[in-house]
Protein backbone atom coordinates (compact mmCIF):
# COMPACT_ATOMS: atom_id res chain seq x y z
CA UNK A 1 0.00 0.00 0.00
CA UNK A 2 1.30 3.03 -1.03
CA UNK A 3 2.21 6.09 2.06
CA UNK A 4 -1.02 7.90 3.19
CA UNK A 5 -0.04 10.99 1.90
CA UNK A 6 0.82 9.93 -1.26
CA UNK A 7 -2.83 8.31 -1.51
CA UNK A 8 -4.44 11.70 -0.57
CA UNK A 9 -3.31 13.51 -3.14
CA UNK A 10 -5.62 11.93 -5.29
CA UNK A 11 -7.70 14.86 -3.87
CA UNK A 12 -6.09 17.47 -5.85
CA UNK A 13 -8.23 15.37 -8.71
CA UNK A 14 -11.45 16.96 -7.16
CA UNK A 15 -12.40 19.90 -9.18
CA UNK A 16 -13.01 22.93 -7.88
CA UNK A 17 -15.79 25.20 -9.80
CA UNK A 18 -14.00 27.76 -12.28
CA UNK A 19 -17.57 28.67 -13.13
CA UNK A 20 -19.96 30.64 -10.64
CA UNK A 21 -22.04 27.63 -8.64
CA UNK A 22 -22.16 29.18 -5.29
CA UNK A 23 -25.15 30.68 -4.53
CA UNK A 24 -25.66 34.70 -5.48
CA UNK A 25 -26.99 36.31 -2.70
CA UNK A 26 -30.64 37.54 -2.59
CA UNK A 27 -31.52 40.76 -4.04
CA UNK A 28 -33.99 41.32 -1.64
CA UNK A 29 -31.31 41.51 0.70
CA UNK A 30 -30.73 44.61 -0.49
CA UNK A 31 -34.27 45.46 -1.10
CA UNK A 32 -35.65 45.17 2.31
CA UNK A 33 -34.97 48.30 3.75
CA UNK A 34 -33.50 46.26 6.81
CA UNK A 35 -30.08 46.56 8.20
CA UNK A 36 -28.08 44.20 6.87
CA UNK A 37 -25.68 42.03 9.30
CA UNK A 38 -22.23 42.17 8.57
CA UNK A 39 -22.12 38.75 7.35
CA UNK A 40 -24.42 39.55 4.94
CA UNK A 41 -22.89 42.88 4.26
CA UNK A 42 -19.73 40.88 3.74
CA UNK A 43 -21.05 37.82 1.84
CA UNK A 44 -22.38 40.26 -0.96
CA UNK A 45 -19.05 42.28 -0.67
CA UNK A 46 -16.95 39.40 -1.49
CA UNK A 47 -19.01 38.29 -4.59
CA UNK A 48 -18.38 41.62 -5.88
CA UNK A 49 -14.64 41.59 -4.86
CA UNK A 50 -13.79 37.95 -6.10
CA UNK A 51 -15.71 39.20 -9.44
CA UNK A 52 -13.95 41.81 -10.41
CA UNK A 53 -10.61 41.12 -8.92
CA UNK A 54 -9.82 37.83 -10.51
CA UNK A 55 -11.24 35.90 -13.55
CA UNK A 56 -9.31 32.92 -12.03
CA UNK A 57 -11.69 33.11 -9.36
CA UNK A 58 -15.14 31.84 -8.85
CA UNK A 59 -17.81 33.84 -7.66
CA UNK A 60 -18.47 33.49 -3.93
CA UNK A 61 -21.78 34.85 -2.45
CA UNK A 62 -23.18 32.91 0.64
CA UNK A 63 -25.91 32.15 1.50
CA UNK A 64 -26.61 32.04 5.32
CA UNK A 65 -25.17 29.35 6.87
CA UNK A 66 -26.41 27.70 10.55
CA UNK A 67 -24.69 24.92 12.30
CA UNK A 68 -27.84 23.32 13.27
CA UNK A 69 -28.78 22.53 17.12
CA UNK A 70 -25.53 23.77 18.60
CA UNK A 71 -24.29 22.41 22.29
CA UNK A 72 -26.62 23.20 24.79
CA UNK A 73 -25.89 25.56 27.53
CA UNK A 74 -23.45 23.84 30.27
CA UNK A 75 -25.20 26.18 33.16
CA UNK A 76 -27.23 24.02 35.69
CA UNK A 77 -30.62 23.48 34.59
CA UNK A 78 -32.65 26.56 35.67
CA UNK A 79 -35.59 24.70 36.10
CA UNK A 80 -35.32 24.63 39.76
CA UNK A 81 -38.42 25.77 42.10
CA UNK A 82 -38.82 29.26 41.98
CA UNK A 83 -41.04 32.09 42.44
CA UNK A 84 -40.81 33.56 39.03
CA UNK A 85 -44.01 34.02 37.57
CA UNK A 86 -44.98 31.67 34.63
CA UNK A 87 -43.42 31.59 31.00
CA UNK A 88 -46.04 32.13 28.81
CA UNK A 89 -45.22 35.15 26.71
CA UNK A 90 -43.95 35.12 22.75
CA UNK A 91 -40.48 35.64 22.69
CA UNK A 92 -39.35 38.53 21.30
CA UNK A 93 -36.12 39.96 20.24
CA UNK A 94 -35.50 42.56 22.25
CA UNK A 95 -31.50 43.37 21.60
CA UNK A 96 -28.75 42.34 19.38
CA UNK A 97 -25.34 42.79 20.86
CA UNK A 98 -22.00 42.64 18.54
CA UNK A 99 -18.98 40.87 19.83
CA UNK A 100 -15.95 41.97 19.64
CA UNK A 101 -14.72 42.80 16.17
CA UNK A 102 -12.71 40.43 15.54
CA UNK A 103 -13.99 37.36 17.16
CA UNK A 104 -16.89 34.51 17.24
CA UNK A 105 -19.16 34.67 19.89
CA UNK A 106 -19.13 30.77 21.66
CA UNK A 107 -21.04 29.30 25.08
CA UNK A 108 -22.87 31.19 27.15
CA UNK A 109 -23.98 31.36 30.37
CA UNK A 110 -26.45 33.52 33.15
CA UNK A 111 -24.90 33.85 36.38
CA UNK A 112 -25.15 37.45 38.79
CA UNK A 113 -27.18 39.32 37.37
CA UNK A 114 -25.08 38.96 33.97
CA UNK A 115 -24.73 37.12 31.10
CA UNK A 116 -21.23 36.06 29.87
CA UNK A 117 -20.36 34.43 26.44
CA UNK A 118 -16.95 33.20 25.52
CA UNK A 119 -15.13 34.41 22.41
CA UNK A 120 -12.48 33.41 19.95
CA UNK A 121 -10.50 34.94 17.29
CA UNK A 122 -7.02 35.61 16.01
CA UNK A 123 -6.38 38.53 18.71
CA UNK A 124 -7.67 36.50 21.45
CA UNK A 125 -9.90 34.92 23.52
CA UNK A 126 -12.12 35.56 26.48
CA UNK A 127 -15.40 36.40 28.24
CA UNK A 128 -17.61 39.06 27.53
CA UNK A 129 -19.98 40.29 30.52
CA UNK A 130 -23.78 41.92 29.72
CA UNK A 131 -25.71 43.44 32.06
CA UNK A 132 -29.01 41.74 32.22
CA UNK A 133 -30.79 44.86 32.81
CA UNK A 134 -29.16 47.38 30.17
CA UNK A 135 -27.45 44.78 28.36
CA UNK A 136 -24.68 46.75 27.92
CA UNK A 137 -21.43 44.99 27.62
CA UNK A 138 -19.39 45.80 31.04
CA UNK A 139 -16.48 44.33 31.37
CA UNK A 140 -14.23 42.06 28.76
CA UNK A 141 -11.95 39.55 30.19
CA UNK A 142 -9.18 37.98 27.87
CA UNK A 143 -8.19 34.18 28.89
CA UNK A 144 -4.63 32.84 28.83
CA UNK A 145 -6.23 29.62 27.73
CA UNK A 146 -9.57 29.70 25.33
CA UNK A 147 -12.79 28.69 25.99
CA UNK A 148 -12.22 24.84 25.21
CA UNK A 149 -15.54 23.85 23.36
CA UNK A 150 -17.34 26.61 24.38
CA UNK A 151 -17.97 25.67 27.84
CA UNK A 152 -19.28 28.33 30.73
CA UNK A 153 -20.78 27.51 33.74
CA UNK A 154 -21.98 30.82 36.21
CA UNK A 155 -23.41 31.29 39.08
CA UNK A 156 -23.21 34.17 41.68
CA UNK A 157 -20.11 33.39 42.94
CA UNK A 158 -18.05 32.66 40.19
CA UNK A 159 -18.12 32.05 36.59
CA UNK A 160 -15.98 28.64 35.42
CA UNK A 161 -14.57 28.33 31.66
CA UNK A 162 -12.99 25.11 30.68
CA UNK A 163 -10.42 24.63 28.63
CA UNK A 164 -8.09 22.20 27.69
CA UNK A 165 -7.38 20.70 31.21
CA UNK A 166 -8.12 23.46 32.84
CA UNK A 167 -10.64 25.31 34.74
CA UNK A 168 -9.84 29.09 34.89
CA UNK A 169 -12.38 31.05 37.58
CA UNK A 170 -13.16 34.52 37.10
CA UNK A 171 -14.60 36.64 40.18
CA UNK A 172 -17.90 38.61 39.22
CA UNK A 173 -16.81 41.17 41.71
CA UNK A 174 -13.31 41.90 40.17
CA UNK A 175 -14.31 40.63 36.43
CA UNK A 176 -10.99 39.00 36.54
CA UNK A 177 -9.52 35.61 36.74
CA UNK A 178 -8.35 34.18 40.32
CA UNK A 179 -8.09 30.87 40.03
CA UNK A 180 -6.81 28.31 37.86
CA UNK A 181 -7.51 24.25 38.66
CA UNK A 182 -5.52 22.12 36.48
CA UNK A 183 -6.72 18.71 35.36
CA UNK A 184 -4.30 17.62 33.64
CA UNK A 185 -4.42 15.85 30.01
CA UNK A 186 -7.98 15.64 30.14
CA UNK A 187 -10.21 17.64 27.94
CA UNK A 188 -13.25 18.88 29.39
CA UNK A 189 -16.83 18.47 27.45
CA UNK A 190 -19.20 19.22 29.48
CA UNK A 191 -19.29 21.26 33.12
CA UNK A 192 -21.93 22.82 35.40
CA UNK A 193 -21.95 24.92 38.50
CA UNK A 194 -24.10 25.44 41.73
CA UNK A 195 -23.63 27.44 44.64
CA UNK A 196 -21.01 25.18 46.32
CA UNK A 197 -18.91 22.89 43.24
CA UNK A 198 -18.24 22.46 39.99
CA UNK A 199 -19.07 19.71 37.72
CA UNK A 200 -16.64 19.05 34.95
CA UNK A 201 -17.06 15.60 32.41
CA UNK A 202 -14.03 14.81 31.22
CA UNK A 203 -11.98 11.64 29.03
CA UNK A 204 -9.94 9.16 31.25
CA UNK A 205 -8.40 6.52 30.28
CA UNK A 206 -10.91 3.87 30.86
CA UNK A 207 -13.62 6.40 30.15
CA UNK A 208 -15.17 9.57 30.90
CA UNK A 209 -14.31 10.83 34.46
CA UNK A 210 -16.71 13.48 36.31
CA UNK A 211 -14.90 15.52 38.42
CA UNK A 212 -15.97 17.72 41.24
CA UNK A 213 -13.94 20.58 41.95
CA UNK A 214 -15.08 22.60 45.66
CA UNK A 215 -15.75 26.14 44.95
CA UNK A 216 -14.52 27.74 48.45
CA UNK A 217 -10.99 25.77 47.97
CA UNK A 218 -10.82 25.74 44.09
CA UNK A 219 -9.58 22.10 44.47
CA UNK A 220 -10.63 18.75 42.89
CA UNK A 221 -12.41 16.79 45.67
CA UNK A 222 -13.64 13.85 44.06
CA UNK A 223 -13.30 12.02 40.82
CA UNK A 224 -15.94 9.80 39.27
CA UNK A 225 -15.15 7.14 37.08
CA UNK A 226 -18.36 7.40 34.30
CA UNK A 227 -17.47 3.96 32.61
CA UNK A 228 -16.37 2.90 29.34
CA UNK A 229 -19.76 4.52 28.32
CA UNK A 230 -18.87 8.09 28.32
CA UNK A 231 -15.77 8.82 25.67
CA UNK A 232 -15.57 12.41 26.30
CA UNK A 233 -17.15 14.36 23.73
CA UNK A 234 -20.86 15.33 23.08
CA UNK A 235 -21.17 15.28 26.67
CA UNK A 236 -23.86 16.87 28.85
CA UNK A 237 -24.00 17.37 32.60
CA UNK A 238 -26.69 19.32 34.50
CA UNK A 239 -27.94 19.99 37.97
CA UNK A 240 -31.35 18.99 39.46
CA UNK A 241 -33.52 17.00 41.29
CA UNK A 242 -31.21 17.08 44.36
CA UNK A 243 -28.48 15.32 41.77
CA UNK A 244 -25.90 15.69 39.00
CA UNK A 245 -26.83 14.12 35.87
CA UNK A 246 -24.65 13.11 33.00
CA UNK A 247 -25.09 11.66 29.45
CA UNK A 248 -22.36 11.16 27.02
CA UNK A 249 -21.66 9.83 23.58
CA UNK A 250 -20.64 5.79 23.27
CA UNK A 251 -18.23 4.85 20.36
CA UNK A 252 -18.28 1.53 20.09
CA UNK A 253 -15.09 0.39 18.36
CA UNK A 254 -15.85 -2.93 16.72
CA UNK A 255 -18.94 -1.79 15.26
CA UNK A 256 -17.98 1.54 13.98
CA UNK A 257 -21.34 3.09 15.32
CA UNK A 258 -21.91 6.11 18.18
CA UNK A 259 -24.57 5.27 20.60
CA UNK A 260 -26.00 7.21 23.13
CA UNK A 261 -24.77 6.79 26.40
CA UNK A 262 -26.87 5.34 29.94
CA UNK A 263 -28.22 8.19 31.48
CA UNK A 264 -26.50 8.68 34.90
CA UNK A 265 -27.09 10.31 37.97
CA UNK A 266 -24.86 11.19 41.01
CA UNK A 267 -25.80 11.94 44.41
CA UNK A 268 -23.51 14.68 44.78
CA UNK A 269 -23.63 13.52 48.79
CA UNK A 270 -21.82 10.58 48.33
CA UNK A 271 -20.06 11.19 45.00
CA UNK A 272 -21.83 7.80 44.00
CA UNK A 273 -23.56 6.88 41.28
CA UNK A 274 -26.48 5.96 42.20
CA UNK A 275 -28.16 4.86 39.05
CA UNK A 276 -27.85 4.05 35.64
CA UNK A 277 -30.77 4.19 33.57
CA UNK A 278 -30.46 2.40 29.97
CA UNK A 279 -31.71 5.16 27.61
CA UNK A 280 -28.99 5.06 24.88
CA UNK A 281 -30.38 9.38 25.09
CA UNK A 282 -27.95 12.41 23.59
CA UNK A 283 -29.94 15.04 24.67
CA UNK A 284 -31.36 15.72 28.44
CA UNK A 285 -32.86 19.07 30.13
CA UNK A 286 -34.27 18.66 33.91
CA UNK A 287 -37.80 19.55 34.33
CA UNK A 288 -39.76 19.98 37.75
CA UNK A 289 -40.79 16.42 38.00
CA UNK A 290 -39.11 14.66 35.42
CA UNK A 291 -35.97 14.18 33.60
CA UNK A 292 -36.35 14.26 29.45
CA UNK A 293 -34.33 12.78 27.50
CA UNK A 294 -33.79 12.46 23.67
CA UNK A 295 -32.65 8.81 21.33
CA UNK A 296 -32.28 7.85 18.86
CA UNK A 297 -35.32 5.70 17.92
CA UNK A 298 -32.74 2.63 17.41
CA UNK A 299 -30.50 3.52 19.49
CA UNK A 300 -27.36 4.43 17.24
CA UNK A 301 -26.20 7.12 14.80
CA UNK A 302 -25.95 5.17 11.41
CA UNK A 303 -28.35 6.06 8.76
CA UNK A 304 -29.30 9.88 7.76
CA UNK A 305 -32.72 11.08 9.31
CA UNK A 306 -33.46 9.18 11.90
CA UNK A 307 -36.54 9.66 14.12
CA UNK A 308 -35.61 10.84 17.55
CA UNK A 309 -37.49 9.75 20.44
CA UNK A 310 -37.74 10.70 24.31
CA UNK A 311 -38.44 9.55 27.22
CA UNK A 312 -39.11 11.21 30.84
CA UNK A 313 -37.69 9.85 33.69
CA UNK A 314 -39.10 10.22 36.54
CA UNK A 315 -36.53 11.46 39.52
CA UNK A 316 -38.48 9.99 42.14
CA UNK A 317 -38.16 6.36 40.77
CA UNK A 318 -35.69 6.80 37.76
CA UNK A 319 -38.21 5.02 35.72
CA UNK A 320 -38.92 5.77 31.85
CA UNK A 321 -41.05 6.38 30.27
CA UNK A 322 -42.45 4.96 27.53
CA UNK A 323 -40.74 6.49 24.42
CA UNK A 324 -43.06 9.52 22.52
CA UNK A 325 -41.99 11.26 19.64
CA UNK A 326 -41.83 15.06 20.04
CA UNK A 327 -39.99 16.27 16.90
CA UNK A 328 -36.09 15.93 16.25
CA UNK A 329 -34.88 19.12 18.06
CA UNK A 330 -33.34 19.66 21.44
CA UNK A 331 -35.27 21.30 24.45
CA UNK A 332 -33.82 24.05 26.26
CA UNK A 333 -36.04 24.99 29.36
CA UNK A 334 -39.30 22.43 31.15
CA UNK A 335 -41.43 24.14 33.33
CA UNK A 336 -44.67 22.67 33.95
CA UNK A 337 -46.14 25.34 32.43
CA UNK A 338 -44.31 25.06 29.41
CA UNK A 339 -41.93 23.79 26.91
CA UNK A 340 -39.14 26.20 25.38
CA UNK A 341 -36.72 25.32 23.29
CA UNK A 342 -33.70 27.48 20.32
CA UNK A 343 -33.44 25.65 17.24
CA UNK A 344 -33.97 25.84 13.65
CA UNK A 345 -37.07 25.80 11.61
CA UNK A 346 -36.95 24.63 8.38
CA UNK A 347 -36.42 27.30 6.57
CA UNK A 348 -32.94 27.14 8.55
CA UNK A 349 -33.97 30.12 10.91
CA UNK A 350 -32.89 30.49 14.76
CA UNK A 351 -36.52 30.66 16.20
CA UNK A 352 -37.30 30.52 19.94
CA UNK A 353 -40.68 27.56 20.35
CA UNK A 354 -42.84 27.25 23.29
CA UNK A 355 -45.06 24.30 23.14
CA UNK A 356 -47.59 23.04 25.39
CA UNK A 357 -46.22 20.41 27.98
CA UNK A 358 -48.72 18.01 28.09
CA UNK A 359 -49.90 18.09 24.13
CA UNK A 360 -46.45 18.80 23.15
CA UNK A 361 -48.21 21.05 20.32
CA UNK A 362 -46.48 24.12 19.66
CA UNK A 363 -47.92 27.44 20.72
CA UNK A 364 -45.44 30.63 19.78
CA UNK A 365 -42.57 30.91 17.89
CA UNK A 366 -40.46 33.80 17.61
CA UNK A 367 -39.54 36.13 14.56
CA UNK A 368 -36.61 34.66 13.11
CA UNK A 369 -33.05 35.08 14.32
CA UNK A 370 -30.69 36.33 11.23
CA UNK A 371 -27.83 34.34 12.00
CA UNK A 372 -26.48 31.20 12.83
CA UNK A 373 -25.70 30.04 16.50
CA UNK A 374 -23.79 28.63 18.75
CA UNK A 375 -25.14 28.63 22.22
CA UNK A 376 -28.59 29.50 23.97
CA UNK A 377 -29.42 29.80 27.37
CA UNK A 378 -32.93 30.18 28.77
CA UNK A 379 -32.89 32.27 32.21
CA UNK A 380 -36.56 31.74 33.97
CA UNK A 381 -35.61 34.25 36.35
CA UNK A 382 -34.93 37.24 34.04
CA UNK A 383 -37.57 35.73 31.60
CA UNK A 384 -34.67 36.37 28.52
CA UNK A 385 -33.23 33.59 26.35
CA UNK A 386 -30.06 34.57 25.42
CA UNK A 387 -28.26 33.37 21.98
CA UNK A 388 -24.61 33.38 20.72
CA UNK A 389 -25.20 33.84 17.41
CA UNK A 390 -21.48 34.54 15.60
CA UNK A 391 -21.14 37.81 15.34
CA UNK A 392 -23.55 39.01 17.82
CA UNK A 393 -25.59 38.11 20.65
CA UNK A 394 -29.06 38.32 20.62
CA UNK A 395 -31.34 38.53 24.03
CA UNK A 396 -35.42 38.00 23.46
CA UNK A 397 -37.58 38.31 26.18
CA UNK A 398 -40.82 35.21 26.64
CA UNK A 399 -41.91 36.76 30.12
CA UNK B 1 -11.93 47.30 4.37
CA UNK B 2 -9.08 48.86 2.71
CA UNK B 3 -7.67 47.41 -0.73
CA UNK B 4 -4.66 45.50 0.91
CA UNK B 5 -6.92 43.66 3.00
CA UNK B 6 -8.81 42.59 -0.03
CA UNK B 7 -5.85 41.61 -2.26
CA UNK B 8 -4.76 39.67 0.84
CA UNK B 9 -8.30 37.77 1.55
CA UNK B 10 -8.26 37.22 -2.77
CA UNK B 11 -4.50 35.76 -2.38
CA UNK B 12 -5.95 33.72 0.46
CA UNK B 13 -8.47 32.40 -2.23
CA UNK B 14 -5.96 31.56 -4.84
CA UNK B 15 -3.20 30.20 -2.50
CA UNK B 16 -5.73 28.25 -0.01
CA UNK B 17 -9.17 28.21 -1.61
CA UNK B 18 -8.69 24.74 -2.99
CA UNK B 19 -7.05 23.14 -0.58
CA UNK B 20 -9.75 23.68 1.52
CA UNK B 21 -12.59 23.53 -0.19
CA UNK B 22 -11.19 19.94 -1.41
CA UNK B 23 -10.22 19.11 2.42
CA UNK B 24 -13.93 20.37 3.01
CA UNK B 25 -15.49 17.82 0.24
CA UNK B 26 -13.25 14.97 1.68
CA UNK B 27 -14.32 15.50 5.32
CA UNK B 28 -17.97 15.79 4.75
CA UNK B 29 -18.52 13.95 1.75
CA UNK B 30 -21.16 17.19 0.61
CA UNK B 31 -20.09 19.51 -2.05
CA UNK B 32 -22.65 21.35 -1.20
CA UNK B 33 -21.32 21.62 2.62
CA UNK B 34 -18.02 22.27 1.47
CA UNK B 35 -19.31 25.22 -0.53
CA UNK B 36 -21.37 26.58 2.22
CA UNK B 37 -18.79 26.24 5.00
CA UNK B 38 -15.84 28.23 2.59
CA UNK B 39 -18.21 30.85 1.53
CA UNK B 40 -19.18 31.62 4.67
CA UNK B 41 -15.69 31.41 6.22
CA UNK B 42 -14.45 33.93 3.50
CA UNK B 43 -17.31 36.34 4.08
CA UNK B 44 -16.93 36.45 7.83
CA UNK B 45 -13.12 37.37 7.14
CA UNK B 46 -14.10 39.61 4.84
CA UNK B 47 -16.12 41.38 7.28
CA UNK B 48 -13.28 41.14 9.77
CA UNK B 49 -11.11 43.50 7.21
CA UNK B 50 -7.94 43.73 7.91
CA UNK B 51 -7.66 42.95 11.38
CA UNK B 52 -6.92 39.07 10.79
CA UNK B 53 -3.61 38.80 11.22
CA UNK B 54 -3.36 35.42 9.47
CA UNK B 55 -6.71 35.19 7.53
CA UNK B 56 -5.55 31.62 5.83
CA UNK B 57 -5.11 29.95 8.99
CA UNK B 58 -8.69 31.55 10.24
CA UNK B 59 -10.01 30.56 7.44
CA UNK B 60 -9.10 27.26 7.82
CA UNK B 61 -10.47 26.97 11.19
CA UNK B 62 -13.68 28.90 10.67
CA UNK B 63 -14.44 26.49 7.61
CA UNK B 64 -13.82 23.14 9.19
CA UNK B 65 -16.09 24.36 12.47
CA UNK B 66 -18.85 25.23 10.34
CA UNK B 67 -18.72 22.14 8.56
CA UNK B 68 -18.32 20.25 11.34
CA UNK B 69 -21.10 21.29 13.00
CA UNK B 70 -23.41 20.41 10.20
CA UNK B 71 -22.41 17.48 9.83
CA UNK B 72 -22.45 16.48 13.61
CA UNK B 73 -25.59 18.14 14.48
CA UNK B 74 -27.47 16.65 11.71
CA UNK B 75 -25.51 13.00 11.96
CA UNK B 76 -25.15 13.14 8.20
CA UNK B 77 -24.35 10.02 7.10
CA UNK B 78 -23.11 10.53 3.23
CA UNK B 79 -25.39 8.81 0.44
CA UNK B 80 -22.49 7.14 -1.58
CA UNK B 81 -24.25 8.26 -4.51
CA UNK B 82 -23.94 12.17 -3.96
CA UNK B 83 -19.93 11.16 -4.33
CA UNK B 84 -20.50 10.90 -7.67
CA UNK B 85 -21.29 14.50 -8.14
CA UNK B 86 -18.08 15.24 -6.06
CA UNK B 87 -15.24 13.73 -8.36
CA UNK B 88 -15.19 11.37 -11.20
CA UNK B 89 -11.95 9.96 -10.94
CA UNK B 90 -12.72 6.30 -9.74
CA UNK B 91 -9.20 6.23 -7.83
CA UNK B 92 -10.23 9.33 -6.05
CA UNK B 93 -14.02 8.52 -6.01
CA UNK B 94 -12.79 5.46 -3.94
CA UNK B 95 -10.74 7.12 -1.57
CA UNK B 96 -13.40 9.33 -0.59
CA UNK B 97 -16.06 6.27 -0.42
CA UNK B 98 -13.50 4.43 1.90
CA UNK B 99 -13.14 7.53 4.22
CA UNK B 100 -16.95 7.91 4.74
CA UNK B 101 -16.90 4.94 6.19
CA UNK B 102 -14.93 6.48 9.32
CA UNK B 103 -16.57 8.19 12.07
CA UNK B 104 -16.90 11.94 11.14
CA UNK B 105 -14.09 13.12 13.73
CA UNK B 106 -11.33 10.47 12.89
CA UNK B 107 -12.11 11.44 9.00
CA UNK B 108 -11.66 15.05 9.99
CA UNK B 109 -8.56 14.88 11.94
CA UNK B 110 -6.87 12.28 9.07
CA UNK B 111 -7.67 14.75 6.32
CA UNK B 112 -6.47 17.68 7.80
CA UNK B 113 -3.18 15.47 8.07
CA UNK B 114 -2.72 14.07 5.56
CA UNK B 115 -3.76 16.23 3.04
CA UNK B 116 -4.30 19.45 4.54
CA UNK B 117 -0.37 18.80 6.00
CA UNK B 118 -1.89 20.38 9.88
CA UNK B 119 -0.02 18.50 13.00
CA UNK B 120 -1.87 17.87 15.92
CA UNK B 121 -1.96 20.97 17.75
CA UNK B 122 -3.03 22.95 14.56
CA UNK B 123 -5.89 20.57 13.98
CA UNK B 124 -6.61 20.99 18.06
CA UNK B 125 -6.88 24.66 17.07
CA UNK B 126 -8.58 24.18 13.88
CA UNK B 127 -11.25 21.80 15.81
CA UNK B 128 -11.19 23.55 18.93
CA UNK B 129 -10.31 20.39 20.92
CA UNK B 130 -7.26 18.81 22.39
CA UNK B 131 -4.30 17.76 21.02
CA UNK B 132 -4.09 14.57 22.86
CA UNK B 133 -7.88 14.34 21.48
CA UNK B 134 -6.47 14.66 18.11
CA UNK B 135 -4.01 11.93 18.54
CA UNK B 136 -6.34 9.53 19.71
CA UNK B 137 -8.84 10.46 16.61
CA UNK B 138 -5.75 10.38 14.32
CA UNK B 139 -4.07 7.36 15.56
CA UNK B 140 -7.39 4.99 15.61
CA UNK B 141 -8.65 6.56 12.24
CA UNK B 142 -5.40 6.00 10.84
CA UNK B 143 -5.33 2.25 11.62
CA UNK B 144 -8.99 1.94 10.64
CA UNK B 145 -8.01 3.66 7.21
CA UNK B 146 -5.24 1.65 7.06
CA UNK B 147 -7.33 -1.67 7.25
CA UNK B 148 -10.25 -0.15 4.89
CA UNK B 149 -7.82 0.60 2.32
CA UNK B 150 -5.93 -2.51 2.22
CA UNK B 151 -9.20 -4.31 1.82
CA UNK B 152 -9.83 -2.18 -1.17
CA UNK B 153 -6.40 -2.87 -2.20
CA UNK B 154 -7.21 -7.03 -2.47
Amino acid sequence: MTDLGDRFRLLDRIEVPAEPTFRAPSISLLQDGEPQSPRRIGAIALALLLTVGTTTLVIVAFKDHRTSEPRRSSTPSPVQQTTAPPLLGDARISATIPVPKDSVSGGLAIGSDSAWVGFDGPSGSGVMRMDLETNDIVATIPLSEGPSRKQIAATDAAVWVASTGLLQRIDPATNSVVANVKIPGRPISAITADGTDVWAVTIGDAGGILVRVDQDTNTVVAEIPLGPQINGYEDEVRIGAGSVWVLGVTWVEHEDAEYGSDLIRVDPATNAIEARIPLGAFHMVIGPDAVWVRSIADGVFDEYGEPRVWSKVDVLTNEPSDPFRFGDDGLDLVTPEALWAVNYDDQQNVRVSRFDPQTLELESKSRPVDSSFTDAVIDPISGTVWISAFHEVVRLDIS
Amino acid sequence: MNGSAEDRLAAVWRQEGPRIFRALVATTGHRAIAEDAIGEAFAQALARGADLRDPGRWIWRVAFRIAAGEMKDRRRVTDMGELDLVVEDPETLSLLTILQQLPARQRTVIVLHYYAGYGTAEIARILGTSPTTVRVHLSVGRARLRRLLEDDDD
